[in-house]
Order: C-alpha cells, then structure tokens, then sequence
C-alpha cells in the first residue's frame, strides 16, 4: 500500500506534484498516467526517498520509505533501466544491492533466472541493450520477493516480445497479491494492463478510480448519421433534445441518443438515411480531454492537437452547448476544426474496441 | 523466463533491518567489482614507488654534485617522494568511487537498496579508508624497500628503529588516504567526475604556485598550509624552513589536512542527506 498526502514538489516556480493524494492497494495493477512532464516521476523519486517533498507526505504501507527496516524487502522498483555502473557485471550489479539489504546470493541466481539473463549474467551492463537493461532492472526489483512493485515507463523502447513479457508479469505479480505501480503516458497501454487509474497532469491528481468507471465516465459515444436530406433530418433530430453536429463530410454527429432512436425519428418523419453507426471514442481520446489543459507542451498548430482541445468546447463550436442554429451553420473554419478530430476518432476506433475485448477476457 | 512462473520470487528468509554491515557489504561489493579501482590502485603504487626509486637512483647517481644543505634535508621524506604524486591518484579513486554512482545513475539504485544516507555515506568513506590506508602501507614499505639502499650507501640514517623515520614513513598511508577522502568529499560536492578531478588537481598543484607568490610572513603562513605542504610536512624528519620561515610540524600538518579533509567532507555529508539524489 503506497498512501501519497497533499504530496508536493516545487522547482523554483514550478510545482512539479502539487497536493497530490491517492492510494494504491494492493492486488491489482494501478497504472499512474499522465503526459511526460506531469510530474510522474517526481512523484515515484518521492515515494522512493529520493526526492524529499516540499511539503505533505507519502508512505510505504504507513512508513516512510528512509525508515523501511528493509527497503528491498518491501519495495522493488525501476525507474531507469541506465540507472546502473556498466562497469560492473549483471551478476555484480544484483550482488551490491542484495548485501545491501542482507540478501541471500541465491537470490542473485534466482532472480538472473526468473528475467532470463543467465548467458549475460557475468557481462559488463554496460553493453546491454535496452531489453536487456530493462530485464536487468526488473531483476533488481524483484530481488528481494517485495510486497510493492513500482515501475515508471517500463515498456518504453522496448520491442513487442519485451512489451508483452512486461505486461505479462506485472498481471502476475498483481495476481499474487502484490501492490503494482506502473507509470506510463500512453493510455492504450494502461487500458492493457492496469486495474486501477490515478491521472496526474501538470503535477495535479485528475483521476483516482477503477479503470471500469473511468471508462465509463470518460469515453463519449455518438451516432453517425448520413442522409440525402440531412438539412431536413439535422433540425428535426435537435428538436428531440438531442445534441446534433453537422460535419464537414456531409454527416452528423449526434450525441444523447440510441442508433435505433434516430432511426425510428427519421422513420417517422419519412426521411432516408444511408449511415447509422454507433461511434465509441476511444480511451486515449478520455484522457487527452481529461488532461487537455494541463499537457505541459502543445505542439503548435497542428490539426491533432487541435483537436485535444476541442472537447473543451474552446476550440470546437458545439460540442459543449447543444444549440440547434450551429447546425446550420456552415462557416467554413468553423467546419473544418469540427471535422478533423471526429475522423481522427474514426480511424482509433477499431483498434481500441479490439483491445477493450483483450482487457475484458 | 516465463513470467507466470513465480516459485523462484519467493523469498521466505525473515525482512532484517539494515545496518551499517550491510552497507559496508555492500560498498566493498562495489568497489570490488569495477575495474576501475584496480586500475586506479595499481597506477598510485607504481606512481609512488616508480618515482621514489627514479629519485632515489638519480640523487645517488649524483650525490657527489649535491650541496651540503640539500644532502642534510634528506631523510625519509624523500624517500617516499612519489607519494607526493601518487596522492593524486587516491585523490581520483576518492572522486570516482562517488562520482561515477551520480554520472551513471546508479546512485538512485544504491539509495533505494539503502536509503539511510548517513549510514551509506560512513560506509563509503570507511570503505575508501581501508583500501587506500592498506594500499598506503604497501606504498610507504615497497618505497622504503626499493629507495632507501640508495640513500643509505651514503651515509643517510634511515633506520626505522628511529622514531621520526618510522612516524613519517607511516605518514604516507595516512597522507594518501585523507586526500583520497578529501576526493569523496569533492565527489559528493560536485557530482561530476571530470569537475571533482578538476578541483582536486587545482587544490594540490595550482593553489601552491599561487600562494607561493603571496608575499609577507602572511603569505607563507597561507603557504604552508595549502594541502600539498601540509602533506610533505606530515613526512617530514627534521625542522625545515622556506625563506628563513619555519615549516609546519609534522602534527602540525596532520591537523592542517585534517581542518582541510572536514571542510569538504562535512559540506558533502551534509549536502548528500539533504539534496535530492
């Protein structure tokens, strides 16, 4: 159990973690998100000891971590997999940490085993690659049997059998009961793995909650509806109270309603349609709106990241006042900033329903 | 490899708490195992005894053209004359031990296998001292071994049964080893290899020219403290001045390193418990 209080890091002006406060329990994988510069691994240096708070607290299932009897014994951790003497051996490097905290040798043997660096285990880390770095840091980590885990990116640069080796064992260790921090700034990756959700952006705690309520709290779904009439259909749909959204493509977007509603409403009015499909956005889409506002360095100009910031209803007309004239309004750079995101939210669809399906199993 | 398989993740022994054994362990663990240490310990004994035997061969070779008061200020001090480089040498390996944990990161490593920063910072420096006042000893006695015969052909009296000459060849671990921890200190100060070795040299061979051309009795005193002859006042046998002003005492020279080692190793101390790794 790891407890952060009104955790906070100032650098100068800048308030790195500012009154962050959440829990990770034990048994399950909580994922830690946020955009790089969110102040994900201050946070992680903190729980550690390695960087001491401005103010507020975090322990180590009530204990500081300076004060844990033995650290190793309690808390496995991986923050940089170069966070190593590349003089030293693989074998060496796993010795010095466990005399630190009165560990077995076999533990050395036992945990080169369980990470599969048997046949480098007596070569300088120096020249490992980042795989194998990364094995090297886990095995750290695992050194000394700990009740927590915490790992920060630990899937970056890897390639996909290191990536899915990774994911696997934190399940693992979740499953035995363990405590899983994991850190990463990629949603699809956490939508994979983790149980259990804390968003950080700008060095504020977003989101404390199960992966299930925050899927439900933050993926919007709409229908897409195309018509030959649509300028009959659009008007007569919003007089329904739903909110409807014409796009550049000849299409509307219309949120607050069932697919089979809006074709039994056209039915009704005696209109064609052409397209009645059920849009779910994706999970990347909830955090990139969740953390809009507090992603440290846009990139300048560009339609995506335009599109970021749309669901705040700053960029994007619509979006957050249903108001029936914007239908008919047709200005066209209005139009084009509106449609933009809604066929970047197209192409993630179908790749993130898929991984919805693995996470469900 | 498989990570289902967990049966060699249990680890069933008791949690003890850590103590100052298991970072001492842990630091000799360390420096046993880079070969930089190896390195770094075997350049300062050839340093040391290379150049007290070069010397000691050149002075005999020309003892004949040597003058009077240079004949009567040799002792064992010059005997072990390569010290006076091969304290530089220790110097680095002071440095390294420290420095290269912040250049790599494994600093953050070896903070969250034991986070006791007082502790770890005791362990390291007691660790150094071992090494150097062990490697110390073999460096003074080799010196002797192979520089004194060439000496005592001309009459030179270095019987260590005579206690000046036995206080000052001892001198040499103690001198080695208070610079190598003066290196740490620098280490921990700095966090930088290339700074630490900088400030080291600078400290031992540009702050004596300098103060050197401090004028007055001012300025010899400010002369006579700076490391390098605080040091060689440490191997001292008999009274010697500079200019007609007297030289430090051998203890007084003891105390000068000393003040000169606690000014940078009470800062790092300080600095690594409180700074962020």
């Amino acid at each position: 159990m790891i407890q952060a209080t009104a955790l906070t890091k100032r650098y100068g002006p800048r308030l790195a973690v500012d009154h962050a406060d959440f829990t990770v329990a034990p048994g399950k994988v909580t994922g830690f998100l946020g955009p790089n510069g969110a102040g994900k691994s201050t946070t992680m240096r903190m729980i550690l000891g390695l960087d001491r708070p401005t103010s507020g607290s975090v322990t180590i299932n009530g204990i500081p971590y300076h004060r844990l009897a033995a650290p190793l014994r309690e808390v496995g951790s991986l923050l940089d997999a170069k966070a190593v003497h590349g003089g030293r051996t693989a074998y060496n490097h796993l010795l010095v940490l466990a005399k630190a905290n009165g560990l077995p040798r076999a533990r050395v043997d036992a945990v080169i085993d369980l990470v599969g660096l048997h046949s480098v285990a007596k070569k300088r880390s120096g020249g490992f690659s980042l795989g194998m770095g990364q094995r090297l840091g886990i095995a750290a980590a695992l050194l000394g049997d700990p009740g927590i885990v915490m790992f920060d990116e630990p899937v970056n640069g890897l390639d996909p059998e290191g990536i899915l080796w990774i994911r696997n064992l934190m399940k693992a260790l979740a499953a035995e009961g363990r405590t899983v921090f994991v850190s990463s700034h990629l949603m699809s990756e956490m939508a994979l793995t983790a149980d259990h959700l804390v968003v950080i952006g700008l060095g504020k705690i977003l989101a404390d909650e199960p992966m299930a309520d925050f899927i439900a709290k933050n993926s919007v779904s709409y229908v897409r509806v195309r018509s030959p009439q649509l300028s009959d259909l659009a008007p007569k749909l919003a007089s329904r109270g739903w909110r409807v959204e014409r796009q550049l493509d000849e299409s509307l977007h219309v949120y607050d309603a069932q697919p089979a509603q809006i074709g039994d409403a056209a039915g009704s009015e005696g209109l064609w349609l052409h397209e009645l499909t059920l849009v779910q956005s994706s999970l990347e889409e909830a955090f990139m709106r969740l953390t809009a506002g507090s992603v440290e360095y846009h990139a300048g100009q560009s339609g995506d990241a335009d599109g970021l910031r749309a669901p705040d209803g700053a960029a994007m007309p619509g979006w957050g006042t249903p108001v029936p004239q914007e239908i008919q309004d047709s200005q066209p750079s209005r139009s084009s900033q509106s449609a933009q995101p809604s066929q970047s939210s197209e192409s993630s669809q179908s790749s993130d329903s898929s991984q919805f399906k693995e996470r469900i199993q | 490899m498989s990570a289902t398989t967990s049966a060699p993740l249990r680890l069933d022994a008791p949690a003890r708490r850590i103590t100052f054994a298991e970072a001492m362990d842990s630091e000799f663990a360390k420096i046993r195992s880079v070969r930089s240490t190896y390195w770094t310990l075997l350049i300062c004994l050839l340093v040391s005894v290379g150049i007290s035997l070069l010397i000691a061969a050149v002075t005999a070779a020309n003892w004949d053209t040597i003058s009077q008061s240079d004949r009567a200020s040799t002792g064992m001090s010059t005997v072990v004359a390569g010290v006076y480089f091969g304290v530089l040498v220790t110097g680095v390996l002071g440095v390294m031990v420290v420095s290269t944990e912040y250049g790599t990161g494994m600093m953050r490593t070896s903070l969250t296998a034991f986070p006791r920063r007082a502790m770890l910072f005791l362990a390291k420096a007691s660790v150094l001292t071992i090494v150097v006042l062990l490697l110390g000893v073999v460096i003074a006695f080799a010196s002797y071994a192979v520089a004194s015969p060439f000496y005592t052909r001309h009459g030179v009296d270095l019987s260590l049964s005579e206690t000046a000459n036995l206080r000052a060849l001892l001198a040499v671990p103690v001198y080695l080893t208070l610079v190598a921890l003066m290196g740490l200190g620098l280490g921990f100060l700095l966090r930088h290899t290339a700074g630490a070795i900088s400030s080291l040299v600078s400290l031992f061979f540009v702050l004596p020219i300098i103060t050197n051309y401090l004028p007055g009795t001012t300025g010899k005193d400010i002369n006579k403290i700076v490391p390098s002859n605080a040091g060689s006042a440490m191997m001292a046998t008999h009274a010697t001045t500079t200019d007609g002003n007297p030289e430090l005492s051998p203890v007084g020279g003891l105390v000068a390193l000393l003040i000169w080692t606690a000014v940078l190793l009470v800062p790092a101390f300080w600095s690594f418990r409180h700074r962020d790794a």
